[in-house]
Parts: C-alpha cells; structure tokens; sequence
C-alpha cells in the first residue's frame, strides 16, 4: 500500500462507510463460521495478551501514518465519522430488540438468535472495536504534538478507549455472585450467573437482616449486618471486618464489593448478597474520569467561539468578525 | 407545598417569562434579564418547596422531571441570550416550558413521598438535574435545526453555495455551541449514572434498555460534533442528524416506558 500511487484525493468518508460496510460483511461471515463471539476465551492472561498485542498494532500504524494513506486516514474524521455510524446504527437496533441477556421476567417473548444477544454479535463487536480503536489512534496522534491545548482533545478520546477496552477485555475477568445468607450461619458458597457453585476462601455470617418499610407498605429500607472473615479463622484475630450492606452501600473485602441484592420478601428469613470481583475496575475508572475532565474541557474549550448577532450599542464588534477554525 | 399549588407557581413564572421574551424583541436587555430571573425565582420557588415537603428532590416521576424540564429552558434560553444576543431564544425556551408546564397541570401525576432504596442516593440529584438541563440544551438545538430545515430551508443541493451556508452560519454555530455544551452535560450525566450503577447494582454499564438508548443518543450527538468537522458546509445533514438525535434522546428519556423491546427488562422503571 504504497501512498505515492493513485491519485491525490484524500481518502474520505465515502470509503470510511465503505469500510465499515467491510466490517460489518466480516461480522456476518464471522458470526456464521464461527458463531458469536465467546467473550470467556478472553479471561486472564489472554485479555492481558490481547491488550498489548492491540497497543502495539496502533503504535505500528501511528509510526507508520506518513507512509501508508489508509493509516493517516484512519485517525480523521473520514474514517471517524463513518465509524461511529456504525455503531449507531448496531447500538439503534440493540435498543429496539429484546435482549435475552436483560430479560429477567420469566415469559418473555424469545428473542431474535444473532440480533437479541448483541454483545455476543461480531458486527456490533466490531463496530465499537473500530470506533474504539480510531479513537485511540486520534489520541495518539493529538498527543504526540506534546502541546497544552491538545489536552481536552486527548481526554476524550483516549478517555473513551481505556475505558471501554478496560471494559470490554475485562468482562471475562469480572466475578459476579450471588450468595443466600441466613442468620448466624456462616456461609462460604455461593452461585454465579450460569448458575453454577462457587467456593469462596472467606466466610459472610449474617447477624441481623433489617427492613423497614413507608407507611403503604413499600420497602424503604432493607440493609444485612454482616461479619466478612476468612475461612476458619477467628474474628477476633483480625483477618475480617464487620459492618452494614445496603443499597448504594456495599461493603467492600479483599477486592470485593459485597452489596445488598435482594431478600426473602415472604418472612425475612434471609438475605441475598451480591458479590462483586473486578480486577480491571480502576481502569475503566480512569478512563471515565478522563471522560469526565475531557467533558468539562469540551464546554469551555473546545465549542466553537460564539458569532454575537449584531447588538443594538455595537459593543463587542470584535467577536462578530472572528471567525471560528473548522 | 403540593402539586394543587403549581399552577399558582406557574402561571406567574410563565408570565414574567413572556414579558422577558418580549422585552427581549424589544431590545430591553435589562428588563429580559429582570423578569426572565423573577420567573426562574418563582418556579424554583416550588421546586424548592415540592423538594422540601417531599423529603426528597422532585426527580423521580415523569411529571417531577417535566418540573426540571420547564426550569431549565428558560435558564439555557437566558445563557444563550446574553451570550448571542439572540432575540427569539426566549420566545422558543418559553414556547417549550409552556408546553411542559401545561402537561403537568393537565395531566399531573401525584405521587406519595416514598422513594425506593435504590434511589436512595447522592448521584440521584446530581445525575438526574444534570441529564434535564442537557435535554433542555439539546432541545434548542433540535430547535434550531428545525428553523433551519422548516423555515428558512433552501434549494437542497449536494454543491452548496457559499453564500447560501453564509446565510446560516450563525445558526449553525449557535446549534454547534448548544451541542457541545449539551453533550458535555450528557456525558456527565451518563458517566455520573455510570459510577451510581457502580454503587447500586455492583455493574457500571449493564446494557439495560435505558442505557442502550443513552448510549445511542450519546453517538448520534458525537456523530454531529464529528460531522461538522468533517464537511462544514453540508448544514442540512446536520440538522438531519439533529433531529434524529433528538428522537434518540425522547426514546431514552420516556420512550423506552412504551417500547416492546424494553418491557420488563429494564432496571430503570420506577
């Protein structure tokens, strides 16, 4: 792909829909040669493995962006655009189909085989990997002029590609489990989504369930006193902690989060916990809070400076003839 | 304070906004600013009072949340106005609140005082006031987009001719500065709601049909933002994907309570 051949015209958003028409054939082949997309091949160390080989492939195509046209074009808006269409438009179609994963309620209607489990759907996989990765390269590119004012441009993009990779690489490593404790009984098994058990190194003993309810009958509050422990070991030795989970307040042990799911509703005999391990959180957060830093820049730095209509004194003449860089 | 006391509440505010609005044709920038903040004063006079006998902030019925829709038009149209100078805003943001205000008084939706455990929280406020008055921006630009492609709309063309996008410009860059605030408040608002998650459900992002629709909206926006870089000139698309974006946002924010798709699955039904 030599950049000297062919014409001058810039590569544009005709071929980043083009392309994303690629990614979307690729998808389809994919999804019906090798079925959807199993998310819990990517576990540890694989993610890890994934991750570096991902960043050094942006890396080659950034050091490589004045040799290869297609490279220097996919960190613009040519290719941006497009992607992020294609996102939308998988995104569009998520939201307007059942989606077998969110169905909670038994009875209802099936869901579609490839569109209602999306997550699982090489287009849309795709889609967001390519919108994730022009991001990237975008942030790269703006980084790497070193300057003060490429900052907001920087916090927003590379916000949202550390923390959607963080996200989608470290789904598989994230546990999730549920665990039934009932009172002054220690309990160490609990059961994750597939439904099957898991052994945990520590102890949860319920001590008090509490409920408290407004005067039409409607749970107010419902919170489980609890003492975390590990396995066979003393309390009183230090290794656990004591405390109340409930909602919105989870208790937090050894890397997991303990939080109040659910109860039994019919006499209060015990209580649900929920217990949540996820090892590449502090990614994702960091990614969000670049996100976050990158939105409050994007109202005071990066909107267009504003064209005053003409005033009635003339005061501020001078902005009415700057004109705004596209 | 309850609901049969809004319409004693409102109808002032909804008055002192249209004089400002038609103070504001007037070139009276003083008085605008005078009777558009006395309305703002008296609305939130109710919000405060709702929020204070409802031992909880005003956010979590439809009709609560129409409340904060109809305060922060007239805010946004007052930021806009003293910032662009723009006659007409006032007019518009007052048309809106007008619209959400006689909503609430014809069809109010009481509600007792409680409120759920898990929306027991400090991100409520926050998450909620935060994603109302990124609607209420985005709907002016929805607006704009609308006076663009209705009103003043040109021979479409895909060769647009300088002059022509002169004679918009300044709308477009008025849409450009609602977007990029607007989307930076949606974008606080999602991940405000994201960290929430975090706190309540042990899950930042779960794909519930809420957030698969606040993810849709949020691109169509970034989709516009992107656009407008990439062909400056071509302001009839973008006022296209305007109003596409803002039929996402009506389907996150209320929409999805009707959508077949989304019955029963969704976490975020109170």
């Amino acid at each position: 792909m030599d950049t000297r051949t062919g014409s001058s015209r810039p590569l544009g958003m005709k071929e980043g829909f083009l392309f994303a028409g690629g990614l979307l054939l690729l998808g389809l082949v994919l999804q019906a040669v090798v079925g959807e997309v199993r998310w819990a091949v990517l576990a540890w160390p694989v993610n890890l493995f994934l991750l570096l080989a991902w960043l050094v492939i942006i890396l080659d195509i950034w050091f490589l962006r004045r040799r290869v046209r297609f490279f220097e074009w996919m960190m613009h808006n040519g290719a941006g655009v497009p992607a992020l269409v294609f996102a939308l438009v998988l995104t569009l179609i998520m939201g307007l189909v059942t989606q077998e994963s969110a169905v909670v309620h038994p009875g209802t209607s099936a869901t579609m085989p490839w569109l209602g489990r999306m997550l699982r759907f090489w287009p849309f996989v795709l889609a967001w990997g390519w919108v994730v990765l022009i991001a990237g390269l975008a942030a790269l590119n703006h980084l790497s002029r070193w300057r003060v004012r490429e900052i907001p441009f920087v916090l927003n993009h590379l916000g949202l590609f550390v923390a959607v990779a963080a996200a989608a690489l470290g789904a598989p490593d994230k546990q999730d489990l549920k665990l039934m404790a009932f009172p002054d009984t220690p309990e160490w098994r609990a059961v994750d989504g597939s439904g099957a058990l898991v052994e945990l190194d520590f102890d949860v003993t319920l001590h008090k369930f509490i409920m408290e309810s407004y005067s039409d009958g409607s749970p107010r509050r419902f919170a489980s006193e609890v003492t975390v422990a590990q396995r066979g070991a003393e309390v009183s030795a230090g290794s656990g902690i004591s405390g109340t989970v409930e909602v919105n307040k989870p208790l937090r042990y050894r890397g997991w989060k303990i939080y109040q799911h659910d109860y039994d509703a019919a006499s209060g005999r015990y209580s649900v916990l929920e217990l949540v391990r996820d090892p590449w959180l502090w990614a994702v957060y960091a990614g969000i809070f670049m996100m976050l830093a990158g939105a409050i820049c994007l109202m005071f730095f990066m909107a267009p400076k504003p064209l005053r209509e003409e005033s009635d004194e003339g005061s501020g003449r001078a902005q009415n003839d700057r004109r705004e860089a596209v | 304070m309850t609901w049969s006391l809004f319409i004693w509440f409102a109808l002032p505010a909804l008055v002192l906004w249209i004089l400002g609005a038609v103070l504001a044709w007037k070139g009276r920038r003083c008085l605008t600013w005078i009777f558009t903040l006395a309305g703002i004063a008296v609305f939130f006079a109710f919000i405060l009072g709702m929020w204070i006998s409802l031992e909880r902030p005003p956010l979590r019925t439809m009709g609560e949340t129409r409340l904060w829709y109809a305060f922060f038009l007239p805010v946004a149209g007052i930021i806009v106005y003293s910032r662009w100078r723009y006659k007409w805003i006032l007019s518009f943001s007052t048309l809106l609140a007008a619209v959400f205000i006689l909503i609430n008084i014809f069809k109010p939706e009481i509600h007792s005082k409680t409120l759920m455990p898990a929306l027991q929280s400090p991100w409520f406020a926050p998450h909620v006031i935060v994603y109302m008055f990124s609607y209420a921006l985005l709907g002016a630009a929805t607006l704009i987009a609308l006076y663009l492609l209705v009103v003043k709309r040109f021979p479409v063309k895909p060769g647009m001719t300088d002059g022509a996008f002169e004679s918009v410009r300044r709308e477009m860059n008025i849409a450009d500065n609602l977007v990029y605030v607007g989307l930076a408040f949606l974008t606080i608002g999602m991940l405000f709601g994201a960290l929430w998650a975090k706190m309540a459900w042990g899950d930042y992002w779960s794909w519930d049909p809420k957030e698969t629709w606040a993810a849709a909206t949020w691109l169509c926006y970034l989709v516009y933002i992107h656009f407008r870089k990439a062909r400056p000139r071509d302001w009839q698309m973008a006022c296209a994907v305007l109003l596409i974006a803002f039929v996402c946002l009506q389907m996150c924010w209320w929409g999805i309570n009707y959508l077949p798709a989304a019955q029963g699955t969704s976490i975020h039904t109170y």
